[in-house]
């Protein structure tokens, strides 16, 4: 009989998780990831810009005019002259355009369509129509669909089950099934699962605790997974996701653009989200 | 991505260029020869980054050698489109054989099988799979989850094979009340009706009905209900005349009707419950004895590993689907092992399970000889409160002890509301409470309510008469009385 023949197979594949050991980071170490920061980089004066308040530096008119240009006939945008289509580009291009309060200046009907035509029936979202779902498509369309004010069209309860099951025994988040934790995931699955109103979905205390393993005590800064090498990157991210967490220590992070919620609210732009 | 960039350069003449083909046999035959397919898709991905961010002006050619492997598997679509797609389910099928972890190969084959599936409706986008597809899906699935039954990927593919896409907003209920001069419209999901927006229209005895439509949830953000008020010409007391109201949604070509009668005080339609949508709406097998296989199968599996979470919930799923009442024992013990299976997701359990009862509960409502509608709901440890859009014609409905942190404003829908019991739950404010037309008793003893300005709120409910605040930090405060009186005027509070 066939189920018998199954069960001799009844073999399970190793399941692809970390496991965080007992003397890993447990508190979160602000100081050591201030100094990592401060002494990264040479050009950081770039990115103070929005935060110092300093949009009047830049020509608001090119960028828009920019991002105007990369609009394509069916809504989507392409990511630069070579024309590659990327839902990823259609977050950038509202959350940029929010910023500077012209989001007016697309055909904002049109890349919404683009952007629900990218649905799976999984409810998540990949890059164009077709793509398999990832995290990091669902958290570019989920703040796309958030900052054009169209989270109703999704079908929460749908994507916050795919997102949930994101999170494995370690407590971390991965980005597709079957896949290792990753701190970066970290964020992307969990601004996604808040502004889709389910962050009770997973268990948040186990992945804050993913997230401090992920700390270097020595260098400061986070790496993706407990023991690996630290960079910018995930230390954003697990410092934001940490403030999704509700660490006091740390600002309030807006899900949508990643920036700290007094700054967005200083331009007054907060989009709403799912309760 | 580069494919379009590369087509559109150089024309089709470049892909199907003799070079072109042979540089691709080269490449098919390393792979086959030495590397597995991953690998293979691997280093162009990374052969492809490494000679893109050499300069941005490199030659179309080298766009081919693509990014990581998600983006290879597009392209590989890409190609599929002028290949036999049955060789390309062929292949998924293979790389699925040695290892059903493979997520994108899984999706690989619902886009293979994609164009199969038949129109659920017009304009209602990707229906279900033809059943001979549908049995081959599901054979391969029944492998991988005997394989590894905590393997998410096969019953995540699962589900999305017996499922269509979301239908899109419908209709539900038009209610209308001479009294509050009101008509109600409820849709399956929230909508937006905009100022000056024509998706939504009706019509009273032929005539348009010029007012603003507004939301039922009390702010103009995207509700379930959507209220117009009828103008104060079309029926000036004592005046009863019959009404008949036509309304239509301008994305779905069927209109819905009401007629209001001379000695009604109001008037419904209501679309009939289909209650094997109500917990799974995305359902799309039609066929009952596909799902009972999958039931059976299920079943099997869970004496073998009982503590299958994926096939926990997928049991949950057939069985609501099939028939929610006549399973509901099933169901119940399938979910209480599933939140003993799966400690890290407790609040998404908890939420499943509250959505299992309000479609019991539903499906268990019961008229009155005196037009009550009454939905029971006590102690079954709801944590949220779904299918409002569904309990529009309730008048009494308790909700008491259960593990609700508050009420939806999705409640608004209910117009025909008098009594509601949310006693001994987890209610610290009524913020985002919806006005209530017909509200007037409302019970919120034992619940960790402090202060008298969480229940502002209330003062929208015109008919309030009765507040039950026993039990609460709230009810031992000394000024308690004074405040709520003050907030709420002329309503009976019982403080103990």
């Amino acid at each position: 009989m066939q189920l018998t023949f199954c069960w001799y197979f009844l073999q399970g594949t190793p399941q692809k998780d970390v496991t965080i050991k007992p003397d890993a980071p447990s508190t979160l170490l602000s100081e050591k990831h201030a100094d990592y920061i401060a002494s990264y980089g040479t050009k950081k004066d770039d990115y103070i810009l929005i935060l110092y308040d300093s949009l009047h530096v830049v020509d608001v008119n090119k960028i828009v005019e920019y991002i105007q240009n990369l609009q394509k006939e069916d809504g989507s945008f392409a990511g630069d002259k070579w024309g590659e289509i990327d839902t990823r580009f259609s977050f950038c291009a509202v959350a940029t355009l929010a910023l500077l309060g012209k989001l007016d200046a697309i055909d904002v009907g049109r890349a919404v369509e683009f952007v629900l035509s990218c649905m799976n029936f999984d409810g998540g979202f990949g890059c164009r129509p077709g793509s398999e779902s990832h995290a990091g498509q669902i958290y570019c369309c989920t703040g796309f669909l958030a900052i054009t004010d169209q989270l109703h069209q999704i079908n929460v309860d749908l994507l916050g089950w795919w997102l949930c099951e994101r999170q494995l025994p370690s407590g971390g988040l991965n980005g597709r099934p079957e896949k290792l934790p990753d701190v970066c995931y970290s964020w992307w699955v969990l601004a996604s699962l808040k502004m889709i109103g389910r962050l009770h979905w997973i268990d948040r205390e186990k992945l804050r605790c993913f997230i401090l393993a992920c700390q270097d005590e020595e260098t400061g800064g986070f790496a993706d997974r407990p023991g690996d090498m630290v960079d910018p990157f995930h230390t954003l991210f697990g410092i934001a996701g940490l403030s999704l967490l509700g660490e006091e220590q740390i600002k309030a992070v807006n899900p949508v653009f990643c920036m700290p919620e007094d700054v967005l609210r200083r331009i007054n732009v907060q989009p709403e989200l799912v309760s | 991505m580069y494919w379009e960039r590369l087509l559109g350069v150089q024309g089709s003449v470049v892909y199907s260029g003799s070079w072109w083909k042979k540089i691709w046999g080269v490449l098919d035959g390393i792979r086959s020869g030495f590397w597995s397919d991953k690998a293979y898709w691997f280093v162009l991905g990374v052969a492809g980054t490494g000679l893109r961010d050499s300069g941005g002006d490199t030659s179309p050619h080298w766009s081919l050698l693509v990014a990581p492997p998600v983006h290879a598997w597009e392209h590989r679509r890409t190609l599929a489109a002028e290949e036999d797609p049955e060789a390309e389910l062929a292949f998924a099928g293979t790389l699925l054989s040695r290892d059903f972890s493979n997520f994108s190969a899984w999706h690989h084959r619902s886009r293979l099988l994609a164009p199969t599936r038949t129109p659920a409706s017009p304009g209602g986008g990707a229906g279900a799979l033809p059943p001979h597809r549908l049995q081959m899906e599901l054979e391969l699935v029944q492998n991988a989850v005997f394989t590894d039954p905590n393997d998410q990927s096969a019953w995540v593919y699962l589900r999305c094979i017996l499922s269509r896409a979301s239908p899109p907003p419908r209709i539900l209920c038009l209610y209308v009340n001479r009294e509050d001069a009101t008509l109600a419209v409820t849709f399956s999901r929230p909508v937006v009706v905009g100022a000056g927006s024509s998706a939504l229209t009706a019509t009273v005895d032929g005539s348009a009905l010029e007012g603003a439509w507004r939301s039922g949830e009390g702010r103009p953000r995207p509700s379930h209900t959507w209220l117009c008020d009828l103008p104060p010409d079309l029926a000036p007391p004592p005046a009863r005349p019959r009404l008949h109201f036509r309304v239509t949604w301008e994305p779905n070509p069927a209109h819905r009707e009401v007629t209001l009668l001379p000695d009604e005080n109001e008037a419904w339609w209501q679309e009939p419950i289909k209650a094997g949508e109500l917990f799974w709406p995305e359902v799309g097998v039609a066929e009952a004895s596909v799902l009972e296989a999958q039931v059976e199968t299920c079943r099997q599996l869970l004496e073998l590993e009982p503590r299958s979470r994926g096939c926990l919930l997928t049991l949950v799923l057939l069985l609501s689907a099939l028939d929610p009442l006549g399973h509901e024992d099933e169901i119940r013990r399938c979910l209480r092992d599933l939140q003993e299976a799966d400690p890290l997701r407790i609040g998404f359990v908890g939420d499943v399970a509250s959505r299992a009862e309000a479609a019991v509960g539903v499906l268990r409502m019961g008229a009155g000889p005196d037009g009550a509608v009454r939905l029971r709901l006590p102690r079954k440890a709801l944590t949220s409160l779904p299918l409002l859009e569904h309990m529009v014609l309730v008048t009494h409905l308790d909700l008491a002890g259960n593990d609700l942190g508050g009420l939806p404003p999705a409640l608004g829908g209910l117009r025909r509301l008098q009594v509601l019991d949310v006693s001994h739950n987890k209610v610290t404010t009524l913020r985002g409470f919806p006005p209530l037309p017909r509200l007037e008793e409302l019970h919120l003893d034992g619940n960790p309510i402090s202060h008298a300005s969480a229940l502002a709120p209330l003062a929208t409910c015109p008919r309030l008469a009765r507040l039950r605040l026993a039990e609460t930090p709230l009810a031992a405060t000394p000024e308690a009385a004074t405040h709520l009186a003050q907030l709420l005027p002329g309503i009976d509070i019982a403080l103990a």
